[in-house]
């Protein structure tokens, strides 16, 4: 084989494009995933405590 | 083809004349020159011994051309770089020729009677072209030559000579001229190299009989230490292995040419003596010899190994750092090409750059030579390269010689020679060394457009195949500083098929303010959730520098590999009302897609696939820049 690294490398480049495509990229970076919210949640959404740790909060104007 | 028998005039032996047609001829048996008159043959003068270093004799047969020839004469030259013959062959349509037999270098030529004119022989220099006809030739050689002797039959008078001017024109193919300015008007003699084995030549001077036997040994004139010979017949100049004095080896008596004085001992890395096989042919080292140029100042000294081969002649090995050349003299003159600025040659369809112009300078020799080989000889020297070949021409005085190099590597060598240990290890880039990366680039970058294909296909393909399905929408109005949770669930939607992304869009008339959203997105059945929160702000105005604004009304966040359930959010805007906008409400829109096609892993494996190639692109052209760095080309600010 003419590129024996290289040509490995592309197909598993195309594969792990394809793999990302496939199953759903994310791209904000940010989020926390939560396991078992409680139900109540619904009924009571203020008691709910977010596990988002980061904050883009913007303090602009000009 | 007729013959015709005689007596020699002068001690009566019957003469048969190979060629009917023959002015000259001499007897063998008292070597009287005999010249044709109306009926008779008169003695002219006495033909002297002539040294045989040829496989060709008087009677040897052969085909040009499809014709069979027969050698009838000879007429024998020597010149300070050696000697040679004109073989007079005869053909069976009484038409005759010429073979001319120089250092294994043979060429068969007809005279060229009452053909084009020649310039005169003040007139004539290496590299001055000459059209014969409409055949383009270039001066290769200007040979001030001594008439050594004739032999056999001959088509004119040939006997009284002393020194003979030739110019010996060469082209960018085979073709070859002999200008012979022993008459007036020259005669101009056209025609072609042939190789001996093309000939197939009979009734030699029985190959392997006197010229391939044990070498000869002479003794050193100058110490008396012996001194083999390796291609007896053909050396000219050999150099004694304890005093390293050169002597004329052309003689049995040597003549001492050279006393070299000097307490350098250089062992070649290949010894005299060694045989090994290069494309096929086995070749024997007769002769070594180093070699410098002096470029500002620096010494660069390369070695030169002499190999010999009785039916195919002479090749150079050479070698400087550890890079080695096989090489090959030329017959033909490589044409001139047509590069704006730079010097090039032409030769069989491969263009050559000019590389380096130097004076060439030998500076110490061991073995033999079928040259005048002399210890501070000075040649110029223009080498051109198209890796792996190189062509380098060597000009001196009066000739002009073109070699074709082929870079091989020292491992070969080895092998083919046989030697002991591991080949010196090759430093640097060397001039016509191949590059490995060129072929590779080339490759890479194909496959890399290959890849950028597929790439590209994969995500029109993704575009159009993906779903962006919109499986929720729902307006909502926020009025910040309102006392109270602000927090709230939507109903409920359906995420289906296989795990992918999901896109939120918040779209707002949010205007010189700001909502900060807390978001989290819970799947109803198995309490798994997502947490996350994203701000809109917007603000423009006027100030003194014109009109302004920052941020946006709308947000866009993707969560990735989401599975498929029934979801909902919770969402909690936060916002502190700007002064003047108290109790202004805040409009939004939520948004949520499923199966949204994204372009940031194409644009990374982009860039990762071209990484591989750029970076082997630029080893390619470090490769490059360090070899004409050593040129008269080298980039401004390198030497």
């Amino acid at each position: 084989m003419r590129h024996p690294f290289y040509i490995p490398f592309g197909l598993l480049l195309l594969a792990g494009t394809g793999w990302v495509q496939y199953y759903g990229s994310g791209g904000t970076w940010s989020v926390s995933e939560v396991r078992d919210v409680p139900k109540t949640v619904r009924d009571n959404p203020g008691a709910y405590r977010s596990h988002y740790m980061g904050s883009s909060r913007y303090y602009g104007g000009k | 083809m007729s013959t015709k028998r005689g007596f020699c005039p002068s001690c009566g032996a019957p003469v048969e004349f190979r060629f009917a047609a023959a002015i000259q001829t001499v007897c063998p048996f008292c070597r009287s020159i005999l010249i044709r008159t109306d009926v008779n043959w008169e003695k002219v003068g006495e033909a002297a011994e002539l040294a045989d270093h040829s496989l060709i004799q008087l009677g040897s047969e052969g085909k040009y051309d499809s014709r069979a020839f027969t050698v009838v004469g000879r007429i024998a030259y020597e010149w300070e770089q050696g000697g040679w013959n004109e073989w007079h062959i005869a053909f069976g349509d009484g038409r005759s020729g010429w073979l001319s037999d120089a250092q294994a270098e043979y060429a068969v030529t007809f005279h060229a009677a009452g053909g084009p004119a020649v310039p005169e022989a003040k007139e004539v220099y290496p590299g001055k072209r000459i059209a014969i006809g409409t055949l383009p030739l270039e001066v290769a050689t200007v040979t001030r030559a001594r008439y050594a002797g004739v032999e056999g039959d001959l088509p004119f008078e040939y006997w009284d000579k002393q020194e003979i001017v030739f110019a010996d024109l060469r082209s960018g193919s085979n073709h070859f001229a002999t200008i012979d300015y022993s008459e007036q008007p020259p005669m101009l003699f056209t025609g072609e190299f042939v190789e001996f084995a093309s000939l197939r030549m009979t009734n030699l001077r029985e190959a392997g009989s006197d010229l391939k036997q044990q070498p000869r040994a002479l003794n050193c004139p100058n110490c008396g230490s012996s001194v083999e010979l390796r291609a007896q017949g053909e050396t000219l100049t050999a150099v004694c292995p304890q005093c390293l004095s050169l002597m004329d080896a052309s003689s049995p008596i040597p003549k001492l040419l050279q006393k070299i004085n000097t307490q350098r001992r250089v062992t070649p890395a290949i010894p005299l003596g060694s045989t090994g096989a290069l494309d096929g042919v086995t070749y024997e080292v007769i002769g070594f010899q180093c070699r410098h140029i002096t470029v500002e100042g620096a010494k660069y000294e390369w070695r030169e190994f002499l190999l010999f081969n009785r039916d195919q002649g002479f090749r150079y090995l050479t070698e400087y750092d550890g890079h080695w050349n096989f090489c090959e003299p030329l017959k033909g003159i490589p044409e001139s090409g047509n590069t704006v600025g730079r010097p090039s040659r032409n030769w069989k369809g491969t263009h050559f750059r000019h590389f380096q112009r130097a004076m060439a300078e030998t500076n110490y020799v061991l073995g033999e030579f079928p040259w005048r080989v002399k210890v501070g000889e000075r040649a110029e020297v223009n080498d051109f390269v198209a890796p792996p070949l190189s062509l380098s021409a060597e000009k001196s005085e009066n000739e002009t010689t073109w070699t074709l190099g082929r870079y091989i590597t020292g491992a070969e060598i080895w092998k083919a020679f046989q030697l002991k240990e591991r080949p010196p290890r090759a430093y640097g880039v060397y001039s016509n060394q191949p590059s490995p990366y060129k072929d590779s680039v080339w490759s890479i970058w194909t496959v890399a457009l290959f890849f950028i294909f597929l790439l590209g296909a994969s995500s029109v393909l993704a575009h159009v195949w993906m779903t962006k399905q919109e499986v929720f929408r729902q307006a909502y109005t926020y009025t910040p500083g309102t006392p109270g949770d602000a927090s709230f669930v939507t109903s409920m939607f359906e995420l289906k098929g296989r795990p992918s992304n999901v896109e939120l869009d918040i779209e707002t008339d949010a205007l010189n303010n700001w909502v900060y959203f807390n978001l989290a997105l819970i799947n109803e059945q198995t309490g798994h959730g997502y947490d996350w929160g994203r701000e809109v702000s917007y603000y423009s105005g006027v100030d003194s520098d014109g009109g302004w604004s920052e941020g946006s009304t709308n947000d866009s966040s993707r969560i990735g590999h989401v599975p498929a359930g029934r979801y909902y959010l919770r969402v909690e805007p936060e916002s502190t009302p700007e002064p003047g906008q108290a109790g202004k409400p805040i409009r939004y829109t939520i948004r949520v897609r499923r199966d949204i096609p994204v372009n940031w892993p194409y644009v990374v494996a982009f860039f990762l696939l071209v990484l591989p190639p750029i970076v082997q692109t630029f080893r390619s052209l470090m490769f490059e820049s360090k070899r004409w760095q050593e040129s008269d080309y080298a980039p401004s600010g390198d030497d």
